[in-house]
Formats: structure tokens, C-alpha cells, sequence
């Protein structure tokens, strides 16, 4: 649980990102969003993309490894890195590869 | 009758001079609850005064075993010492009687312990260990503590002051100190009815609630009402801990008083509800209640009996936090799991926090679609919460 929150942490200390969650496989999400989404947003991100992830290897598209989403105000990004899972959503403006980096970075560290 | 009432003739009939009657009766308990400590301590006083030593020291080394406090019992055993010509320990269990004080409230006990050291009541020395325990009944946990552990760098073995010490931890709510303690004190009196229950506490506050109903079950073998529990547990603000109903026991016409009439038969009704029972002393209405009525006796009382037994008081902070633990631990059966967070999510006050933890559990069980779901109805329950 300390390394989950620590990873938040520093996940969301990333310049242009809103918010993020993050897991890891057998428990259950931690996030921090926006206090105007819902209270169970983390779980219900967390779940909605690994339902996708779900799917996409049902289907014989193997292991997803990122999922990119825009709205008409934010965008978000969803990356695994073995057990970990993170999700950040960050400003329309982000520079989307930066984070990416970013993001798979922190991820490494805790692998 | 339940059981303590019959203990309580059986020491009457034993004080009338009716030994046999008392042995018959405290017998008729000992036989349906082997370990009962009282019906023990009455058939060993009852083998002391018939010269039947070697039996009577049996039961007491049981008793002061269980109940390292019994003045009664050290009273007895530094006696029959002293008909043995074994001076020393006659002595060390005589100066055990006087240093419960103020827990002796028999004047025989403490009259043989001084008959025994020879001395009058104005010439006790006031040891470490009777401060201690003077400020543990005054409500001085800490000086208590100072004193015991003072008590003990001289007499590391005593059991006594040792549960003096643990009890003084217990009610500073130092439980991790306390449990070390009661772990020396089982090592030594691995039948000690309150070490049992300050430790069945320590596990059920550390979420064990099951381990905990079981360790406290095992003292209810030698106090199968509960009572040293009862009068415990009512010192603390909250326990978590499901006391038993009281047992009754039929007493045979024989062992009645002639001028007694039997108890009436039981109707049917009265035999498929729990016996009435008066409340017991020191009872503590809110945390005390019997368990529910498909497990008599508290066996096998699950956490999961816990979490519904919860939901049934609409205790539910309480009920959200065991909820909580049941969804990190892994031991648990995931169908079980999953059907009692359904059934708490019934509740309109748990709704929210329950589909919620059901999401969290799904996840951890690799079910995201299921969990998905779960986070769904988290959310409109908490959107009607809020109105």
C-alpha cells in the first residue's frame, strides 16, 4: 500500500496531469481525481480499462499496454508495466508523449 | 439453574457443614463442564476438610492455574502446605493470600494466610505487589504498572503480580505490551481465564475476530458464564468480542432442597427460544449481546457472523471497517465474500460503501467487468445518499 501511494504521489506531481490511479494486479485501485467526479471514479477508470484489456485479449489482440482517450476537455492515459497499472489524466494541452515516458518511468522503479 | 447458582448452594451447603451435599452438587456442574473452576475450588475445599489431600491439592493447582487471583484457593493450598510441615511454601502462598488484598473479601482466607505467617494484619509489610494491585482497583493503571513491574524485578515467577501487570497494560490500551505479558503468564497458567480474555481482545482489535471468539471460548470451559469476562470487557469503552448466552443445567430432584419445587417442564416454545436469563453482573448492555441464535455457544462464530451480526445492531462504521478487512484478506472464500457485501449492500446506510468494497474485492479477484458493475451501483447509491 506505501509503494501504491507513493506512486500516486509522484504520478500526480507530474506538471499537466489532473490525476491519476494506480494498481496492481490482485489489488484494489488507489486515486486521486478531481473532487468533482465521483467518489468511486478511480475504481470505475480501473475497472473500465481492465474490462478493455479484457476484450482486446479475448479477441486475440493480445496484452494491452497503453490505452489513449480524449474527451472535450481532458485526455487520458492508461499504461501497464507488468503488475503495475497506472491511469493519469492530464490537460488537453499535455504534451501526451512526455507523460508517457514519464509515467512508464515510474513504473519501472517499482517493478 | 445455571451454573454459578449451583455453585453457590454447593458452597452454602459446604459453609452449613453439608460436605457430602456439597460435593454432590459442585460434582453435578464438574460433570458437565469438567474445567468449571468454582465447582473445582468447592470439591477441593471439600476434600481438604475430609483429610483427602492429595485430590484436594489436584483441583486447586487447576484453580489457581485459572485463576492466578483466587484468594480462596491460595488460602487453601498454603493450608494443606502447612499440614504437609512444608513451612516455606505455606508461607509464600499465605503471603500471595494477603498481598490480594483488596481482592480477598473472605475473611477466612486472609485470617489463615496470617495464622499461617504469624502475624497480625497491622504487621503486614506493604509490598510493591499490594500497592500494585491497590492502585489497579483504584483506578491507577499507570502506578499499578510502576509497582508491578517493581514487584516482579524481585519475584520474576510470581503469576499474580505478572496478571496485575498485564491487566494494568490492558486497561492503558498498551495491548501489545499487555500480550507479551499474558504469553509469560500462558506459559506458565495456560488456563488463566482473564490472560484469555485480555489476549482474545488484543486479537479481535488486530481484526483475528475469529481467532479471538475461539481463545475466549476456551476460558468459557472454565467459566462457561462468562462472568470474570463480562466484568472485564465492561471496563472498555468498545470490545468486539460476542459473549455467550449463560448455559443452564437441569438439577436432579435429588439435589434439590425438599422444600423446593422442580422447575416447571419446558413448552415447546420456550425450548426453540434461548432460555430467559437475568442480567448478569456488570453486563454491559451494548457489546455484550448473545450472538445469533444459529450459533449457540459462540462455536465457530466466523468473521463473516461477525459482519452480519454488525449489520443486524446497524452498527455500521463498525460494519465498514470489518467489511474492509474481509476484502484484503486473502483466506477468505470469494463466493462467501461476494454474497455478504450483496447483503450488506441491502442495507440503504452500507449501500454505497458496500458496492464500493465489492468493486475493490472484484478487482483484486481479477473481475474488472464484474467490478465495473459494482462501481456503478456504488455511485448511484451514494447519488441517492446524497439526495
Amino acid at each position: 500500500m506505501a509503494d501504491l501511494q507513493s506512486l500516486l504521489a509522484n504520478l500526480k506531481a507530474l506538471d499537466e496531469v489532473d490525476g491519476a490511479v494506480v494498481w496492481r494486479v490482485g489489488e484494489a485501485p488507489v486515486g486521486q481525481l478531481s473532487e468533482t467526479v465521483s467518489p468511486v471514479a478511480p475504481g470505475l477508470l480501473a475497472s473500465g480499462i481492465g474490462t478493455m484489456e479484457q476484450v482486446v485479449q479475448t479477441v486475440g489482440l493480445g496484452q494491452v499496454e497503453e490505452l489513449w482517450f480524449l474527451t472535450g476537455a481532458q485526455q487520458g492515459l492508461a499504461v501497464r508495466l507488468g503488475d503495475w497499472q497506472a491511469i493519469i489524466v492530464a490537460t488537453l494541452d499535455a504534451d501526451i508523449d512526455r507523460l508517457r515516458n514519464a509515467v512508464t518511468e515510474q513504473l519501472e522503479r517499482q517493478s | 439453574m445455571r451454573p454459578s447458582e449451583i455453585v453457590d448452594r454447593a458452597r452454602q451447603a459446604f459453609g452449613e457443614g453439608s460436605a457430602n451435599r456439597a460435593v454432590e452438587l459442585a460434582g453435578h456442574v464438574i460433570e458437565r463442564y469438567p474445567r468449571h473452576a468454582s465447582a473445582r475450588l468447592v470439591r477441593a475445599l471439600a476434600a481438604e476438610a475430609a483429610g483427602e489431600l492429595d485430590q484436594a491439592l489436584e483441583d486447586l493447582r487447576f484453580v489457581t492455574s485459572a485463576e492466578p487471583l483466587n484468594a480462596p484457593a491460595a488460602a487453601a493450598t498454603a493450608r494443606i502446605f502447612k499440614r504437609r510441615d512444608d513451612g516455606a511454601r505455606a508461607q509464600d502462598e499465605a503471603r500471595r493470600v494477603v498481598e490480594l488484598v483488596p481482592d480477598v473479601a473472605d475473611n477466612d482466607s486472609l485470617e489463615s494466610a496470617l495464622d499461617i505467617l504469624g502475624v497480625d494484619a497491622d504487621a503486614l509489610p506493604m509490598t510493591p505487589g499490594v500497592f500494585a494491585r491497590i492502585h489497579l482497583r483504584t483506578g491507577w493503571p499507570g502506578t499499578a504498572e510502576r509497582y508491578a513491574r517493581r514487584a516482579l524485578d524481585d519475584e520474576p515467577d510470581r503469576i499474580d503480580i505478572r496478571l496485575t501487570l498485564a491487566e494494568a497494560l490492558w486497561q492503558l490500551n498498551r495491548l501489545s505490551l499487555c500480550e507479551e505479558q499474558c504469553t509469560i503468564i500462558f506459559d506458565r497458567a495456560n488456563d488463566c481465564v482473564r490472560a484469555a480474555v485480555m489476549l482474545a481482545h488484543v486479537l479481535a482489535e488486530r481484526g483475528r475476530m475469529a481467532e479471538g471468539q475461539d481463545l475466549l471460548g476456551r476460558a468459557g470451559e472454565i467459566d462457561p458464564e462468562y462472568l470474570e469476562a463480562r466484568q472485564m470487557l465492561a471496563q472498555l469503552e468498545i470490545h468486539r468480542l460476542v459473549l455467550p448466552e449463560a448455559p443452564q443445567i437441569d438439577v436432579p430432584t435429588s439435589l434439590r432442597p425438599a422444600d423446593e419445587s422442580p422447575e416447571p417442564a419446558p413448552t415447546p416454545a420456550a425450548e426453540a427460544a434461548p432460555a430467559a436469563v437475568e442480567p448478569l453482573p456488570d453486563a454491559q448492555p451494548a457489546e455484550t449481546e448473545v450472538p445469533p441464535e444459529s450459533e449457540p455457544d459462540g462455536a465457530a462464530f466466523t468473521q463473516i457472523d461477525w459482519a452480519r451480526e454488525l449489520i443486524r445492531r446497524e452498527d455500521w462504521r463498525e460494519a465498514e471497517r470489518v467489511l474492509r478487512e474481509m476484502v484484503e484478506d486473502d483466506e477468505l472464500s470469494q463466493t462467501d465474500v461476494d454474497a455478504l457485501l450483496e447483503e450488506a449492500a441491502d442495507a440503504p446506510a452500507l449501500a454505497a460503501a458496500a458496492w464500493r468494497l465489492l468493486g475493490d474485492f472484484r478487482m483484486r479477484t481479477h473481475r474488472p467487468q464484474a467490478a465495473a458493475e459494482a462501481y456503478l451501483r456504488a455511485a448511484s447509491a451514494q447519488e441517492a445518499a446524497d439526495g
